[in-house]
């Protein structure tokens, strides 16, 4: 059984290998047929300047600058999503208002409220949180209440009828019911707080203290420094891949799916 | 002072402005340790007047009183038995969807108190080994024992059973009631049990409810006369089980 399972792991991880493997023989093979290394730089040139960026700190740095304040605004989007999840339950007036406000406000992309929130809140950490909050909160309440909204009825019942109510209903039974879609509420929030910080950095420089990773591409297009440019996406891919793989892989490993629940 | 009383009960309903009435002028009574079998065709009802008594719905007219006081939400008065397997929540594991109520209704001082009452009832229907597994990994009839050990467990004043063996294959089906007919027995317990099967009401009642597309809803009310021994069920060679199938035939399917 243990056995089965290391081979398994394994054998995943063989297929990863390759599969990076074949993506950057691919990439090498139309950096060579297309010869331009200015626009497609070869392969060899963008990990080395990876290995240099993440040698001498300068990527590193500004990857922590950018984690740090994806955090943060995440954090302050839970927060405000399950404030505001747990008064549409509990008060039903307050339910309509959340759905006005999610079909107003998640279509208006965050980037669009940066001039309004650097005049407000002025050049800083401030403008840029507010844009984050304002990417990440909308699609995560939404789909938390979707999820509430779809909790089977006999999970209400039988949560009533053996004594539950108000917030303990909603947390004892709403909650573990809804955890497929309050998964996928925090996956797109991750990945809206990403798109936010970047595009504001990018169109506004170094609108925080310091530059994040947004910053970083920028000032490289400046220099041409196209392997650069390709160094830190690959950076951004790599966080991706391994928050995936490490916290919501893990998060459904030992919850919907030991609980049989469909996803 | 009888356990239940239904006093004038009456429930309508209005969909798309038309007035639907599931049953109307509802009265009887029931004393603490029977085992009533509701009957009648479908439609007639018979879920919605067990949904009245939990307190999921709000009488159109007249009261349900328990031990002398009104039902107006579902709570601890009484445990509920649904006829789907999903009743037990998938997140908690077998031991933890029978032992999490006691806690919740304050019926256990800590967890370490209401996992051992858990145990006890979970081995009474035969599924102590299984405490650790979670509900997808059960069969149905599995997953109805649960239920069962679950609502047990709460020791109510009335246990409320909506076609729970409804979707087990025969045999299953048998056993179960087998083991609901002996834990009643063993218990004390007042079940309120709704059938769509005559042959179930004979074999597991004490008394039988029939009720019918109304006015007057009630069609029947009395002591099920076929006899058999005590914690076990009737069949067909009880004595006047043909005579009461016939009857009662008569009544739901006229």
């Amino acid at each position: 059984m243990i056995d089965n399972k290391r081979s398994k792991r394994l054998k995943s991880l063989l297929y990863t290998v390759l599969g990076i493997g074949l993506v950057i023989g691919l990439w090498q093979l139309m950096a060579l047929l297309l010869d331009q290394p200015v626009i497609f730089p070869p392969a060899a040139s963008i990990l080395s300047s990876l290995w240099q960026g993440l040698t001498d700190g300068s990527l590193l740095l500004r990857t922590g600058y950018s984690l740090r304040l994806i955090l943060i605004g995440m954090g302050l989007s839970v927060l405000l999503a399950v404030l505001l999840s747990l008064l549409s339950m509990l008060i039903r007036p307050f339910a309509k208002l959340s759905h006005i406000l999610i079909s107003a406000l998640d279509p208006l992309p965050g980037i669009a409220l940066l001039p309004v929130a650097i005049l407000w809140f002025d050049l800083g950490e401030k403008p840029l949180l507010f844009v984050m909050v304002h990417s990440i909160l909308w699609p995560m309440l939404l789909n938390i209440l979707n999820g509430f909204a779809s909790v089977p009825v006999i999970y209400d019942e039988v949560g009533r009828s053996i004594g539950l109510k108000g917030f303990h209903l909603i947390r004892s039974v709403y909650v573990p019911a809804s955890i497929p879609s309050i998964l996928a509420g925090f996956r797109t929030g991750w990945s809206r707080a990403w798109r936010a910080l970047l595009s504001s950095e990018m169109v506004y420089g170094v609108i925080g203290n310091r530059g994040g990773l947004g910053w970083d591409i920028y000032s490289k297009k400046v220099y041409l420094d196209m392997p650069g440019m390709f160094a830190t996406l690959i950076v951004i891919m790599l966080i991706g891949i391994f928050i995936e793989k490490a916290l919501f892989d893990n998060i459904e490993r030992v919850t919907v799916k030991k609980w049989g629940m469909r996803i | 002072m009888s356990l239940l009383q239904i006093d004038n009960l009456s429930q309508r309903f209005s969909n798309a402005g038309q007035q639907h009435t599931a049953f109307s002028e509802l009265s009887f009574t029931l004393d603490a340790g029977e085992f009533l079998c509701i009957i009648g065709p479908s439609g007639c009802g018979k879920t919605t007047l067990l949904r009245s008594i939990a307190g999921f719905l709000t009488p159109s007219s007249g009261q349900v009183l328990l031990n002398g006081q009104p039902v107006r939400s579902p709570g601890q008065h009484c445990a509920m038995i649904f006829q789907t397997f999903d009743q037990l929540f998938p997140w908690r594991t077998v031991l933890g969807n029978v032992s999490y109520p006691l806690l919740v209704q304050k019926k256990a001082a800590n967890k370490r108190q209401a996992k051992e009452q858990a145990e006890r009832y979970l081995d009474m229907v035969g599924l102590r080994n299984f405490s650790s597994y979670y509900p997808h990994q059960l069969s149905g009839g599995m997953k109805q024992r649960v239920a069962i050990a679950r609502a047990l467990a709460l020791q109510p004043s009335l246990i409320l059973m909506d076609e729970p063996f409804a979707s087990l294959d025969a045999d299953t089906r048998t056993m179960l009631q087998r083991e609901l007919k002996r834990l009643w027995s063993e218990s004390g317990l007042t079940v309120l049990f709704v059938t769509h099967s005559i042959i179930e009401a004979i074999a597991l009642s004490t008394k039988v409810l029939a009720l019918g597309a109304g006015p007057p809803s009630l069609r029947l009310f009395e002591d099920n006369p076929v006899q058999g021994p005590r914690g076990q069920l009737k069949t067909p060679s009880s004595p006047g089980y043909s005579e009461y199938w016939s009857k009662l035939n008569a009544v739901v399917r006229p």
